[in-house]
């Protein structure tokens, strides 16, 4: 079943140097108890999707201008304010990017995971901080330490408290963006584990954006791939590892370095991310693709389904021509 | 996304020193208020160097017939208690003003931004000893330790200036202390220093035009506020002293006709205020100007 | 934390001497003479002398500043008022209240409205209200208090008698002078709680607390506004001299027998002993105000409470170590 459908999503940034156009038509689905990567370089607009299911973009300046999100079957961009908030952390929760300025710095640890639980839970504050301190525990933080500052904490004991924040409400959708880009690398893997077990755990279906294919390769059923606020492919791990279609996807692993292939040297994309206020016209990945011919300078690419729930916006694959290579 | 710009901006300016000054002024411009103030600036400034030729009578010149008398086309803010002209006075007020608060903010920062840079430069206890007193300096308020500088030289023009001088330093060495401190250790001093540059050309090279930028906006801080502790030292009766048209010292005599003679009241008042804001404004869009990320 | 107390309070003291010190020595350097006020102009030059010695004004500067220094800490004596032969304590005493209740009325005052305004202004950013009470902010920030004071005089009491024009017995005379020192203050807390708030709503722990379904007043009231004062509160501290600074002269605008008109008088009569002990006085009252204001600080903001906690966890700690060798 599908848990979150994302049609035609559009959202920009109005400001004074001009209108900076950061999702542009994104389609996504996830089903329900399912794991979706969102992948893509910085600045594709990954981020502003995420916020945008949640209407969470930071207006003015940021501003939903078309599309629709359906969650559980409704359509999440009609319902009113009070409606969303009944929603967010219940529902569908997010872990951020930064654990050092996710959490408030003036608010105990405890009292901050206790606050989401007592908004939705409907419980006294007493058995709010009580069911708190059993989610310190089952991220791995002492009971104890519930009645700490956020500054008393290191980096990725920081992000275990925003996931036991995240999941207190068991959501039945989580957001992770970028959960572990913060934190030392070797912190990494064990916050992220900590993520995926969670999450098998609670049957939570999860959108994780990341910019790291291999993260994605050990945690997600599903991959989207995302570039200058478009999809640009989308199918499941499967399918854009094994059978990569698009042109920026085969750049995107081309530019990783691989421990069982040899290679003589990475090959990184050309170019550079277009300027979100000024995109190219036609394909947006058109003036770095290797395989651009003049057609896609004026026309822009619609998505195809190249086998059975494998998505590519490629004029190549529309033309079933991208088989030669 | 358009901070990341602006900073890559910043650095790129760093390189040329011209397209520094231009980006400067592009991004001042942006702000309307700031740029209002600095015309206003540059108008009260043209007043004071020429304020012989735009009062329209000589400010000292007295006419008992004509006292006290309200707006009218002869005298545009009236007369005073002598039938002097206010406007006239307060034009001549303005030369009074910036130059008492331009010889002060001068003496402020000569002796504020050598005891500001050698304390970084230098370092040990020296600093900590210098640091020490203008920490005592500004433990008084800067009227109260003008009034007592004031005290002790006299009133008059050249004592009050000498002391809103005086009761600046600290500020200025604060100011010019943390400037070189925060470029002290960044590594384009470690590279001039490792290509064998001495401390005086380090010092005079490479520190003092890096911190230029909050010195600047100090001294148009300070300037405002050394006009706000004139007028408020004359007022009080502690600073400049009538007949000298200073804006303070008309007040204090405007006071006296507060139940019946408006004007005597609100126009000096205006004068003051308008100078300040047009000044603060210019500060605030300058200091925005010369450093974006501390917006 | 009694210990960080008890510390800047022993850091006041260098300060202090160093404002002795400094007071000191501007009074030394003025030109005008207390053996004249105190004799007389047509005292003979004998008289003069004997005044002279008995004061101790013919000792070196050191002498004179060591005596006058030992005099203030063991006896708090600030020295007579040549004019009216009364300890200049006393009559500091007399007056300081009056103006540390107007200095701190017109604080609260300024700080309670400003940060209301600030707040609304920075919720509704852009509106009609924003744009007001922002031009509201910058030019009254400018306006100096004396003239403000003036101003409302000649309003209030004066043109449509609503308040008294001067003296000090009811609370209705309080009215203005409050309201005029606290117009600066009140504009510059208004600008910095917007822009503060602007800040701290633009921060990421802000979006954690949206997205946990907080309702709108909730966060405000419960993430941002706290973060969002501990600037706030420098800026307050740092206005209190000013504050001060305004109360003295606004004094003199009202009639009001503080601190202000006394320093103000003597200033006039070169009444120098007065003068000293008024400018040593405002010096310490500011500086305990600070110290007041920095406490206030740690208490809202977790990090810095931290570290002044740190010092006496350590030795808890240390003592924790000692004990349990003892033990083993």
């Amino acid at each position: 079943m599908k848990l979150l459908e994302i049609r035609g999503l559009e959202i920009h940034y109005v400001t004074d140097d001009g209108i900076f156009k950061a999702v542009n038509g994104v389609d996504l689905v996830i089903e329900e108890g399912e794991a979706v990567g969102l992948v893509g370089e910085t600045g594709a607009g990954k981020t502003t999707t995420a916020l945008g299911i949640l209407r969470l973009v930071p207006s003015p300046p940021g501003k939903i201008v078309g599309g629709e999100i359906f969650f559980a079957g409704e359509n999440l961009l009609k319902k009113s304010m009070k409606a969303m908030r009944k929603i967010r952390g219940a529902e569908i929760s997010m872990i951020f990017q930064d654990p050092m300025t996710a959490l408030n710095p003036t608010i105990r640890v405890g009292e901050q995971i206790a606050e989401v639980i007592k908004q939705h839970m409907n419980c006294s504050k007493t058995e709010a901080l009580s069911r708190a301190i059993d989610m310190l525990s089952t991220v791995g933080i002492q009971p104890e330490r519930a009645m700490e500052y956020p500054h008393q904490f290191s980096g990725g004991m920081k992000q275990r408290v925003v996931i036991a924040i995240a999941l207190a409400c068991q959501p039945k959708l989580l957001i992770a963006d970028e959960p572990t880009t913060a934190l030392d690398v070797t912190i990494q893997a064990q916050v992220l584990d900590m993520i995926h077990d969670l999450q098998q755990k609670l049957h939570t279906s999860m959108l994780l954006i990341t910019h790291d294919l291999g993260v994605v390769a050990e945690t997600c059923d599903k991959v989207a791939i995302m570039y200058a606020g478009e999809i640009m492919e989308y199918g499941t791990l499967d399918q854009v590892y094994n059978d990569t279609k698009h042109p920026y996807t085969k750049g995107l692993f081309a530019s990783i370095p691989s421990l069982d292939k040899k290679a003589g040297r990475l090959q990184p994309i050309q170019g550079m991310m277009p300027n979100p206020s000024d995109l190219p016209s036609g394909c947006v990945f058109h003036p770095r693709c290797p395989r651009a011919s003049e057609i896609c300078k004026v026309k822009a690419a619609s998505m195809s389904e190249v086998s059975g729930g494998h998505f590519v916006r490629c004029i190549l694959c529309e033309n079933g021509d991208m088989e030669g290579k | 996304m358009a901070k990341t710009i602006e900073v890559n901006r910043l650095y790129a300016g760093n390189i040329h020193r011209k397209g520094q000054l231009s980006e400067i002024w592009k991004r001042l411009k942006k702000n309307r208020l700031a740029v209002a103030g600095m015309y206003f600036v540059i108008l009260l400034l043209l007043v004071a160097v020429f304020a012989n030729y735009i009062a329209p009578y000589p400010y000292d010149k007295a006419n008992m017939v004509e006292r006290l008398q309200y707006p009218s086309l002869k005298h545009w803010m009236g007369t005073d208690n002598f039938g002097r002209d206010l406007f006239s006075r307060l034009i001549v007020g303005t030369r009074v003003s910036l130059m008492v608060a331009a010889f002060a903010v001068t003496i402020s920062l000569f002796f504020g931004s050598i005891l500001g840079y050698t304390a970084a430069y230098i370092g040990g206890i020296y600093e900590t000893f210098v640091m020490r007193i203008m920490d005592a300096f500004l433990s008084i308020p800067s009227i109260i330790l003008a009034i007592a500088i004031a005290v002790s030289l006299g009133f008059g023009v050249t004592s009050t200036a000498i002391a809103i001088g005086f009761s600046n330093i600290p500020v200025f060495a604060r100011v010019s202390r943390a400037a070189v401190l925060t470029i002290k250790d960044n590594e384009f001093i470690e590279a001039a220093r490792s290509n064998g540059a001495g401390n005086a050309r380090i010092l005079i090279r490479h520190i003092v035009p890096n911190s230029l930028a909050p010195i600047l906006v100090q001294i148009s801080l300070s300037l405002a506020n050394s006009i706000l502790v004139i007028s408020s030292l004359s007022f009080v009766g502690c600073g400049v002293q009538p007949p000298t048209p200073e804006w303070g010292s008309i007040l204090s005599v405007g006071r006296e006709y507060i139940g019946d003679f408006y004007p005597f009241l609100v126009f000096p008042g205006i004068f003051i205020s308008v100078t300040l804001i047009s000044f603060n404004l210019f500060s605030d869009g300058l200091r925005d100007a010369l450093d974006p990320r501390l917006k | 934390m009694i210990r960080y107390i008890l510390k800047r309070i022993l850091m006041l003291i260098p300060v202090l001497f160093l404002v002795l010190f400094i007071v000191f020595t501007i009074n030394y350097f003025s030109p005008g003479d207390p053996v004249s006020s105190i004799v007389g102009a047509e005292a003979t030059m004998e008289q003069r002398a004997r005044v002279r010695e008995s004061l101790g004004l013919n000792d070196s500067f050191i002498v004179r500043f060591g005596r006058y220094v030992l005099n203030v800490a063991t006896k708090l004596d600030l020295g007579t008022d040549y004019i009216t032969k009364r300890p200049v304590r006393d009559e500091i005493f007399e007056r300081l209240p009056t103006t540390l209740s107007l200095t701190f009325l017109a604080i609260a005052l300024a700080s309670v409205v400003g940060i209301t305004l600030g707040i609304i202004s920075a919720r509704f950013q852009y509106s009609i209200f924003d744009y007001m009470s922002t031009l509201f902010s910058l030019i009254a920030s400018s306006m100096p208090a004396f003239w403000i004071g003036l101003m409302l005089l000649m309003v209030f009491a004066l043109k449509f008698r609503m308040l008294p024009s001067s003296g000090f017995n009811s609370p209705r005379h309080w009215i203005l002078p409050v309201a005029t020192i606290a117009f600066n203050v009140l504009a510059i807390v208004t600008r910095n709680t917007r822009s503060s708030m602007l800040e701290v709503i633009r921060q990421d722990y802000i979006t954690t607390a949206r997205a946990k379904g907080l309702g709108e007043v909730k966060v405000i009231a419960q993430h941002a506004l706290k973060n969002a004062l501990i600037p706030v509160f420098t800026v307050i501290g740092v206005q209190i001299g000013r504050t001060l600074g305004n109360a003295v002269v606004v004094e003199t605008v009202f009639s009001i027998p503080g601190l202000g008109s006394l320093m103000v008088t003597a200033v006039k009569m070169s009444n120098f002993e007065v003068v000293q002990g008024c400018i040593i006085i405002i010096a310490l009252s500011f500086c305990v105000i600070n110290l007041i204001v920095d406490l206030l600080y740690a208490f809202l903001d977790p990090r810095i409470k931290g570290q002044y906690m740190k010092a006496g966890k350590r030795t808890i700690a240390k003592a924790a170590k000692s004990g349990g060798s003892a033990n083993g």
